[in-house]
């Protein structure tokens, strides 16, 4: 499955990063869970409309019963109902998308997955689009029809690559193209629709934008991002045994098919989920998989944690520039996703031998 | 009782049949090597007594359990399997890797016991990996990989190892050290190999295979005439035993 002429034993050192056991894994751990609550803190209070920490401890105080004086309804629902949720939508959702990135390098024993590279993010659009554009209205129903897209895509990919998954490349430009398919796909039934308000509506969340984040959907964004976070940790040993191959793996007590189609489900329902919030959003799968390996080292149950508050982070500061650098206007996330991921996916590249 | 015992097994994929009619046993201790050309059906035998395929017909146990009573996780207690050198993709170190043998022992909250580092660092030991545990496996030498992999299959503390190609892609000196290691096993070992000599010296027993169906089974000394080279391998060999019984396959060039 993987051609040894690629291997990059020459650009990786001898001995590599791990998390240090005991005392010191746990502190490098409440470090991370540390930054990342501070940086939704710092966040909350990047935008337009100026906040201060104060105004957040008031609401905070306000909502469990203390009495303090309250802020302005209009200032207390723009930070409470807007800013709050995008923050938590911002963190969650590049929780979820690192997440599946490592399981999906995992499973395809493929450094370059990504839920955006392999178009899995694209088939969720779709999904989405078409239920957007059916009229059956948001919540729920939009994040089903992001998921029924993501399986689709999945499906697809399953059956163009089951005889293995062939060199790392061949994998990811069969994901890009079924990506591009699909893509395609959604502009026509953009198009068709041929309402123009929808139309820069839906070309605008496409980019991926987390400016409408409301409360109901980051619950329902929560609940699966740390549910389906849970279930990708429970399988911690599963990735790592993957990386001999499923025919090993099966030997070294792992029920392979099961495992492998537990963990796709749930890649592609967090997939969906964050889809529909924010749109597709590219790279953070990627990238930060790789990075969080630079810390913990490359099993999983350091891993998944790990990477999931590293693309906590990225996305949370990358939206608060994403709606800062050009302020008052916003720009979509997914673009800055892009400018900063895809140098790095280059470099990747560079450092593999393929390019 | 056999640690594992062979009746009658079948295989066909493809409208071809790749195993026909297979029977043999093998004790704790002796190792078993299957020996034929390419497509004679010795890895394909090995996987489906490993349970990677499921066979057409015929009986595998385990001790006196059939294979397919046996779920994934008691499966992995009975045997341990090591691939054709395999070029992973991860960073993880020797000892990581060996550490997932214990994967079938895992208890719910998967934390490792003192039990599981101490059969790790034996495994290690058996190996002799110990002082390269801290190094990331794929920077090493074939021989260390393979010797990592075997590492992490005697973790799994199973009764019955299977080895495919071993020896494939080392260069000969690390041919013979992991074949001296496999030998020297305590464990039944099942072994498929390409190499006639290390075949003839290391196995206790040999099967050979050709279109497959077993057309030989014994000793070496027994099984190696000059007669099945010819006819199986097409070649003109014979085996020579030295004084100090070390057998060694002559091949006519």
């Amino acid at each position: 499955m993987l051609d040894p002429a690629a291997d990059l034993a020459s650009s990786i050192p001898a001995e590599i990063a791990r998390l240090p056991r005991g005392l010191g894994g746990v502190a490098l751990t409440l470090l991370g869970v540390g930054a990342v609550l501070l940086s939704m803190v710092l966040a909350v209070q990047i935008g337009v409309a100026e906040v201060q920490f104060s105004d957040l401890l008031r609401i905070v105080a306000t909502r469990l019963g203390i009495d303090v004086e309250p802020l302005g309804r209009m200032r207390e629902s723009l930070i409470w109902d807007l800013r709050v949720p995008r923050i938590l939508a911002a963190a969650l959702v590049g929780a979820a998308l690192a997440i599946c990135g490592a399981v999906l390098q995992a499973m395809t024993g493929n450094a370059l997955a990504d839920p955006y590279l392999l178009g899995i993010s694209g088939g969720a659009s779709t999904g989405a689009v078409f239920v957007v554009i059916l009229g059956f209205g948001g919540g729920t129903l939009l994040s089903t029809g992001a998921f029924i897209g993501a399986m689709v895509v999945l499906a697809i990919l399953l059956l163009l690559l089951r005889k293995g998954g062939g060199t790392p490349l061949k994998l990811v430009l069969t994901g890009v193209i079924i990506g591009q398919f699909f893509s395609a796909v959604t502009s026509l039934v953009v198009m068709a629709a041929g309402d123009a308000e929808a139309t820069r509506g839906i070309t605008y969340w496409l980019l991926g934008s987390l400016a409408t984040a409301r409360w109901t959907p980051v619950l329902l964004l929560s609940i699966l991002t740390i549910g389906g976070g849970l279930v990708v940790w429970a399988h911690a040993h599963v990735l790592d045994a993957m990386s001999f191959g499923s025919d090993t793996a099966q030997t070294m007590g792992v029920n392979v098919s099961r495992s492998r189609l537990i963990l796709l489900v749930v890649c592609a329902l967090m997939t969906a989920v964050a889809v529909a919030m924010v749109g597709a959003i590219g790279f953070v799968g990627l990238i930060i998989p790789h990075a969080a390996r630079l810390i913990s080292g490359p099993l999983h149950v350091t891993l998944i944690p790990f990477s999931a508050l590293l693309g906590a982070i990225l996305l949370i500061w990358t939206d608060a520039l994403a709606r800062t650098i050009l302020a008052p206007q916003e720009i979509p996330v997914g673009v800055f996703t892009a400018l900063i991921g895809v140098p790095l996916f280059l470099l990747l590249l560079r450092r593999r031998g393929d390019l | 009782m056999s640690e594992l015992s062979v009746r009658n097994l079948g295989w066909s994929a493809g409208g071809r049949s790749l195993v026909q009619d297979v029977s043999f046993t093998v004790n704790s201790g002796e190792t078993l090597g299957l020996i034929g050309p390419n497509g004679s059906g010795k890895s394909s035998l090995l996987r489906c007594v490993a349970g990677i395929t499921r066979p057409d017909r015929g009986e595998i146990d385990y001790g006196d359990t059939p294979l397919r009573n046996l779920g994934a996780r008691a499966r992995a207690h009975h045997l341990a399997f090591v691939e054709q050198m395999h070029h992973s993709s991860s960073d993880m170190c020797v000892a990581d890797i060996v550490g997932l043998g214990r994967i079938p022992y895992r208890r719910r909250m998967g934390l490792f016991t003192a039990q599981d580092h101490a059969i790790v660092q034996a495994a290690l030991e058996t190996m002799d990996l110990t002082e390269l545990k801290d190094r990331v496996c794929r920077r090493l030498s074939g021989g260390e990989q393979q010797r990592a992999n075997i590492a992490r299959a005697l973790a799994q503390r199973a009764r019955v190892l299977m080895l495919d190609e071993p020896t494939n892609h080392l260069d000969v000196r690390h041919q013979i050290d992991v074949m001296r290691l496999v030998r020297d096993l305590p464990q039944a070992v099942v072994v498929c190999l390409h190499d006639l000599n290390l075949a003839a010296r290391y196995c206790d027993r040999l099967i050979v295979m050709q279109a497959g169906r077993m057309v030989a089974h014994g000793a070496p000394e027994v099984v190696l005439t000059p007669d099945l080279f010819d006819k199986v391998f097409a070649i003109d060999a014979c085996l020579h035993v030295g004084p100090d019984a070390k057998r060694e396959v002559q091949i006519a060039l």
